[in-house]
């Protein structure tokens, strides 16, 4: 497994975010996260992508403990969380060549070009990001994870603030990422996504799993 | 490892075998390309900081510089500064060791929600989010922070250095070196601490634990400082003791190195002393600042974001919640949860409800009673200062007095601030909101009471009691600026001008504090009267005057809650 979750929970102070969950996210599969606001999906996330410390519980990344300040991690996991901050100055071609050449890519302006060509971002190219609408600075952000290699993708509402043509590129694109062998975990409030990309579905309910199983069984049962 | 392929992918994509994953390290490059893309906005940043700092050095010149000289040649022609070399010379070891102590503890505070290393969000969100390596992007922030925490020490120093040359005619050359080098150490000294604390929970523990022992200490040293300048100092063993208990007084004795009451030779042990600690603090706080988490630098840097937003928005009272809910954040879970609740009895009388809420919220929050004295104290003290001085400085003294009383009884006064964050938690009371806001007077006015009186017996000057009185009406004053809603941030930008600026900010300041300030400038001539004198008509007068500022500032928070 790419990555595995044993017993993983989280408290804060008097506050049980997350209930102990066993997850495991295998190369080329998608595990997608269901629930409201607050049922613990982002925790949970920020979990599994080493941005946290779980309060029980261990987490694995191949094998190997998870931690973000482990720069193998940050080079194989690439996480699409909430609003990131932007350099204002910089454009969106040279935020991705920037987040390129911190790994390294080959020919790094060609990748960029590619990725935005992708994203429908080519003509935001020269664009500083104080220009651009919530929806193509999150397309940015999808961006900043395609334009690098990666061996798991962990993604927090990607889908949050783009219209229905980007919605259906995103679920396009992540077929192809799980086609490259590529792990995919993602909390999403779109079920029509998780239908269409995830293998595996996680119903979480006040920091509990209520459902697991295949995307079609859990929004089945969820919406009995 | 893959890469995501939508479209076709280019053909140099490296796709490296999973079981032969090289880590290649592309900082360098990554941080040049970063310089290269930032060079002209850079260019016009540090043209901005320049021009920032020339303006700061010309106000610190214009202000501080042509004033000490102009104190230097008032000497050269004989006016004579040593009248309060005995005073000086008593505060300023107590009084030293405190400011030292106090920097400690509040950059250690700091640290336990920001601390010196805060990388801006774009950093941390571009750069710390990909394998480069994180100390090339972090120390340099450490570096930034100790510097310009040497500028005010720096200053401090300076003032010191003046004071000495003048009242106790040491030599400028020695005063200031001395000095420059005492003020210097300390906030390089704290910025280390922070990075200590910030990176680890043990050490934000400790400072948590310790931060009330230190606040008393601190109170008594301040209690030392008041008494030193009005003429009584504490035996000298006292003073011995606090100087060599730690760097906190290593720093006043090398400051203090040349004058009268110098330390002779043990002021170079003190000096060696602490700059080998602050030295090796240094080196090893930057160390430790290229070990701190990024999860931790990327909270931190989202925490520091966010109370810049509110100060921006001038809602001062939103960045105090922001920051107190990230020093919570900050700690370790289920501690607070564990404390059995502390109780009061359920009152009978309708009246009594507010009452009770707020006796029940300090009584819970007992911390608030110790900030209230930490108020209290100082206040006590400059009313004792003030039974001594005459004229203008006698008026100052008692307006600071009233000020200093005024911040420690609005640390009571949290029930009404709680109210009007969200008029909606008043919907239990039987009273309207504007009613419910001037019930919420009647607590902070006994507590406020007594914790002045506290204050004053600190003095053991019988006249500073009269401060007591004042608590009813500095408790209106505080529900008044509790009930003054969202900032008007329009007065800052009013079309008003004053000779040489515009009144934005003075009008902002006016609606701001409009509260106190009109309970202070009622009550300072009659407690300066009391303080002088105390008489029975004195007393009473300024009785009678508190409780018409509490009436007054009842009806003004009941007109302010209904709008």
């Amino acid at each position: 497994m790419l990555l595995q979750l044993h017993q993983v929970s989280r408290r804060y102070a008097a506050r049980t975010a997350l209930h102990p969950v066993d997850l495991a996210v295998g190369a080329g599969e998608c595990v997608a996260l269901l629930g409201h606001n607050g049922s613990g999906k982002s925790t949970l996330l920020r979990i599994a992508a080493g941005r946290d410390v779980p309060t029980t519980g261990s987490v694995r990344f191949d094998g190997a403990p998870m931690d973000e300040n482990d720069r193998r991690v940050r080079a194989r996991v690439a996480v699409v969380g909430d609003t990131a901050a932007h350099y204002p100055d910089l454009t969106v071609r040279e935020h991705l060549a920037l987040v390129a050449v911190a790994h390294g890519v080959d020919d790094p302006l060609e990748w960029v070009d590619r990725v935005l060509a992708t994203l429908r971002l080519s003509e935001h190219a020269e664009a500083l990001p104080g220009s651009l609408s919530s929806g193509q600075l999150q397309a940015l952000q999808l961006g900043a994870a395609l334009v690098r290699p990666r061996d798991l993708l962990v993604l927090d509402e990607p889908e949050q603030r783009l219209d229905p043509g980007a919605r259906a590129r995103l679920a396009e694109l992540l077929r192809g990422e799980l086609a490259d062998g590529v792990g995919v975990l993602l909390a999403t409030h779109h079920t029509e996504l998780a239908l269409a990309v995830a293998d595996r579905a996680v119903l979480l309910d006040e920091g509990r799993v209520l459902l697991s199983g295949t995307p079609d069984e859990v929004v089945a049962k969820a919406f009995l | 490892m893959s890469v995501g392929t939508p479209p076709p992918l280019p053909p140099t994509q490296p796709e490296p075998e999973p079981e032969a994953f090289e880590l290649g390290d592309f900082t360098a490059e990554t941080l040049r390309l970063l310089r290269e893309l930032r060079a002209v906005g850079r260019r016009e940043r540090i043209r901005q900081l320049l021009y920032a700092g020339y303006v700061a050095a010309l106000f610190v010149f214009a202000w501080g510089g042509v004033y000490a000289l102009g104190l230097f040649q008032n000497s050269a022609l004989g006016a004579d500064y040593t009248t309060h070399r005995r005073a000086l010379l008593a505060a300023l070891p107590g009084g030293l060791t405190a400011l030292a102590l106090a920097v400690l503890l509040a950059v250690a505070r700091d640290a336990l929600w920001r601390g010196p290393v805060v990388p801006p969000r774009a950093d941390v969100d571009w750069l710390l989010a990909q394998p480069v390596e994180p100390a090339r992007v972090v120390r340099p922030w450490f570096r930034l922070s100790c510097a310009v925490a040497a500028v005010p020490g720096l200053l401090g120093g300076a003032v010191l250095g003046v004071a000495l040359s003048l009242v106790d005619r040491v030599g400028a050359g020695a005063a200031f070196g001395w000095a420059l080098t005492g003020g210097v150490a300390v906030p390089l000294l704290a910025a280390a601490l922070g990075v200590w604390v910030q990176g680890s929970e043990a050490a934000a523990r400790a400072v948590r634990r310790a931060t009330p022992v230190v606040g008393v200490v601190l109170l008594g040293l301040v209690v030392q400082t008041g008494f030193g300048l009005a003429g009584d100092r504490v035996p000298g063993w006292v003073e011995r003791i606090e100087e060599w208990s730690g760097p906190w007084g290593w720093s006043a004795l090398v400051a203090l190195a040349p004058s009268g009451d110098g330390a002779g030779g043990w002021s170079w042990l003190a000096l060696g002393l602490l700059a080998v600690l602050v030295a090796g603090a240094v080196v090893l706080g930057d160390r430790a600042a290229a070990r701190l988490p990024v999860p931790g630098l990327r909270l931190r840097s989202r925490q520091a974001a966010a109370v810049l937003v509110t100060l921006r928005a001038t809602e001062l009272r939103a960045a105090r919640l922001t920051m107190a809910a990230a020093v919570r954040g900050g700690e370790r879970s289920g501690g607070a949860s564990r404390r059995p609740a502390r109780r009061l009895p359920v009152p009978r009388r309708r009246w009594a409800a507010v009452p009770w809420r707020d006796a029940l919220g300090l009584r819970r929050a007992p911390a608030r009673v110790g900030r209230a004295l930490l108020g209290a104290v100082p206040a006590g003290l400059l009313a004792l200062l003030a039974t001594h001085a005459r004229g203008a400085a006698g008026f100052l003294l008692v307006v600071a007095a009233l000020v200093c009383g005024y911040l420690g009884v609005a640390q009571l006064a949290e029930a009404a601030r709680l109210e009007a964050d969200d008029p909606g938690r008043g919907g239990w009371a039987p009273w309207p909101y504007p009613d419910l806001m001037v019930r919420h007077i009647a607590v902070p006015a006994v507590v406020g009471a007594v914790v002045l009186a506290l204050g004053a017996a600190c003095t053991a000057t019988p006249a500073a009691f009269a401060l007591a009185p004042a608590a009813p009406a500095l408790a209106g004053a505080a529900v008044v600026n509790a009930s003054r809603g969202p900032a008007r941030q329009d007065l800052l930008l009013s079309a008003a001008q004053l000779p040489g600026a515009g009144a934005g900010p003075v009008l902002f300041l006016a609606w701001y504090a409009a509260g106190p300030a009109v309970a202070i400038a009622m009550l300072s001539a009659p407690l300066l009267l009391v303080l002088h004198g105390v008489s029975a008509a004195h007393l009473l007068l300024l009785v009678f005057l508190s409780a018409a500022v509490t009436v007054l500032t009842a009806r003004w928070a009941r007109a302010r809650a209904r709008r």
